[in-house]
Parts: C-alpha cells; sequence; structure tokens
C-alpha cells in the first residue's frame, strides 16, 4: 500500500479508472481529496483491472474501490479491519457481482441502509411540546458523544468526535431531549448542505423509549427547517427497522430507491 | 453530432427531468449530486476522449450546460 502525497499523483492514478463501465463506491469531489491528501491519511494499490484507495480512519481503512474487472487479489492491510459501502438502486443487478466479489475476498456484508427523502413543504412532524426538546449547548457534548458512540456503528456511523459536537453545536445541528435534570434523554443531528437538510443521527437513550421523544424532536426540527419547495430532508435509514421507517413515513418521508450496504473486512 | 448536442443527449439520459438548458445552478441547488456527477464524468471521458480527472471535480465545472461545455472543450484542447 502507498501513500499518495500530491493531487498530481492522484489524477495520474485516477484518470484511467473515471470511465463508461468501471465500478466504483467512489464519490468524493475535489475538496475532499485535497483534504485527504494534506491530512496525510490517503493510500493506493494497485491492480490489473483495478485500484483500490484507502483512508485511514483511525480505528479502520475506509475502502474505495475502482474495478473494471474481477481477476485482481488485492492484499489487504492486516492492521485493522477495511470498511466499505456500496450504494445501489433498489432492484438493481449491477452491484451483485461486486458484493459477490469482495465477499470471495473476506469480507462480510451488514448494515443495510435505505435512504428516505421528504419535500420540506411535506415534512409534517407532530405538535410541539415546549421545554422537553431544546438546540444542545456544549455541556451537553460528552453525553451526546457517549450516547452516539453507543448506538451507532462504530466504522460507517459517522460518529462525530466530541470537537465536532461542539462546532456542530455552535452551528445549531444538534436537538437534544433532556429531562429536568438536564440529562440528554434523544438526540436529533441535522446538518444542512444547500437545498437539502440530513438527519445523520437519531437515537434516544434506551431507558427513556416508548415517549414520543423521537417524535418531539422531528417536530422541533420541523419548526426550524426553511420550508421551500426546493428544499429536501434525507437519512438513511437501516433495512431491518421497521419502528424507525414508520417514524419517517408518518413525519412524510419515503424510501427513493437508493439502498447501501455496508462490507467488513476484519483481519 | 454537435457537441453540444452529444452533451445534452448523455445529461438527459443521466436525469430525464431536468431541462438543462435553462438551469443555471446544477451543483448549488443539488440538482447533479456527487453520484450524478461521477456517473457523468465516465461518460464524458468516453465520449470525449479526454481525462477528466479528481482535479476537476469543482462545483464551477459542472454548474450550468456551458461549463460542462468549456471543460470538455480546454481538456480536448489539451489534449
Amino acid at each position: 500500500m502507498e501513500k499518495i502525497t500530491d493531487l498530481d499523483q492522484l489524477n495520474k492514478l485516477l484518470a484511467p479508472c473515471m470511465k463508461r463501465g468501471v465500478l466504483t463506491n467512489n464519490y468524493l469531489m475535489y475538496k475532499d481529496y485535497k483534504q485527504y491528501i494534506e491530512q496525510g491519511v490517503l493510500y493506493y494499490i494497485k491492480g490489473r483491472s483495478g485500484m483500490l484507495l484507502f483512508r485511514d480512519d483511525g480505528n479502520h481503512w475506509r475502502l474505495l474501490y475502482y474495478l473494471s474487472g474481477f481477476e485482481d487479489d488485492f492484499p489487504l492491510p492486516e492492521d485493522k479491519p477495511s470498511v466499505m459501502e456500496v450504494l445501489f438502486q433498489a432492484g438493481g443487478k449491477e452491484h451483485e457481482p461486486v458484493l459477490a466479489y469482495w465477499q470471495s475476498k473476506g469480507f462480510k456484508p451488514y448494515l443495510p441502509r435505505k435512504r428516505m427523502l421528504v419535500p420540506a413543504v411535506e415534512f409534517k412532524a407532530a405538535s410541539f411540546p415546549a421545554g422537553t426538546v431544546v438546540f444542545a449547548q456544549k455541556k451537553h457534548a460528552p453525553a451526546i458523544s457517549a450516547l452516539l458512540s453507543a448506538s451507532f456503528d462504530r466504522y460507517l456511523g459517522c460518529i462525530p468526535s466530541q470537537e465536532e459536537i461542539i462546532a456542530g453545536i455552535e452551528r445549531k445541528e444538534f436537538i437534544c431531549a433532556v429531562d429536568a435534570r438536564d440529562r440528554i434523554m434523544g438526540v436529533l443531528e441535522i446538518r444542512r448542505r444547500r437545498n437539502l437538510y440530513t438527519i445523520r443521527h437519531l437515537v434516544v437513550e434506551r431507558e427513556f423509549r416508548g415517549r414520543g421523544l423521537a417524535r418531539k424532536m422531528l417536530a422541533f426540527l420541523e419548526t426550524i427547517v426553511e420550508k421551500d419547495a426546493k428544499i429536501k430532508i434525507e437519512l438513511w435509514v437501516q433495512s431491518n427497522n421497521p419502528a424507525a421507517r414508520r417514524l419517517y413515513e408518518k413525519a412524510g418521508f419515503s424510501y427513493d430507491g437508493l439502498e447501501s450496504v455496508g462490507l467488513l473486512y476484519e483481519p | 453530432m454537435p457537441m453540444e448536442e452529444k452533451l445534452l443527449k448523455i445529461l438527459k439520459e443521466l436525469r430525464p427531468e431536468v431541462d438543462f438548458t435553462r438551469e443555471t445552478r446544477l451543483i448549488d441547488e443539488d440538482i447533479l449530486d456527487s453520484f450524478d456527477i461521477i456517473a457523468l464524468v465516465g461518460e464524458l471521458n468516453d465520449t470525449f476522449d479526454i481525462q477528466i480527472g479528481p482535479e476537476h471535480l469543482l462545483p464551477e465545472n459542472f454548474n450550468t450546460l456551458s461549463c460542462i461545455l468549456d471543460l470538455v472543450r480546454k481538456l480536448q484542447a489539451e489534449g
């Protein structure tokens, strides 16, 4: 595995891969590459009919592939798990040989997810009871961090660091349900990029489930979302979590046909 | 087929519901997302025999039909 140290090297490596028919799970844009190269976290392995990029994500390698065939036997890093995500259209078949290939190399599929969308103008949560749900404050960051770490996948769960949580709190991206003693009962993390809001995390602490807190956090979100015809709200829900799906459907979300599956290789 | 017509055909196949002759903020308004861009780049590289690489994956290169045309022409000229 070789480190990518500059953009010129990256361009030479990737340009031949960016062709019709080459299968990839890499949707990075220029600014992403620039950041990862500056951080010194981007590596590659070249094969005869493909190339792999590896991003060092600390506790795992995030794998991005380009495959024009399935002959290569790439040597995978043995120091920590390699993880990737494969996106596909519901009912599509194109991803099947890719999944079969990676499974033959020791990857195990997990964390199947489906994307749900709702236009902001059609987003309707319940009425919002004041007092229970608020924008998070910096003092809540450790509890939010603990709840997210305990609740989401440690590889593909996009779990923010405490510093990232504090920065998000300052941008009003963290909504939380708190009890009378200011304990965190649930968290909703939202991020806006241009005309798209993404619900990155929504979770209720186990002991507080069944009280409608997730719905209340969505109701709070409804009060702050800009209701414009061009704006949408998206999220990814685990395919095996019907309760979450029903919650989102009640708020107006529906599947848009895009699905994903994680693949995990543990040395 | 003229280059603009070829490009429009590719774009229409990618996203039939979008009027690419009118839109001026394809990226800024999330009409095309990164999935679309990667699929588009593969088609453009093959169709126009150019090499769009990571360095070209910038919003300003894909915001309008004419931006995309300019990029294709520039890369063709660079040969």
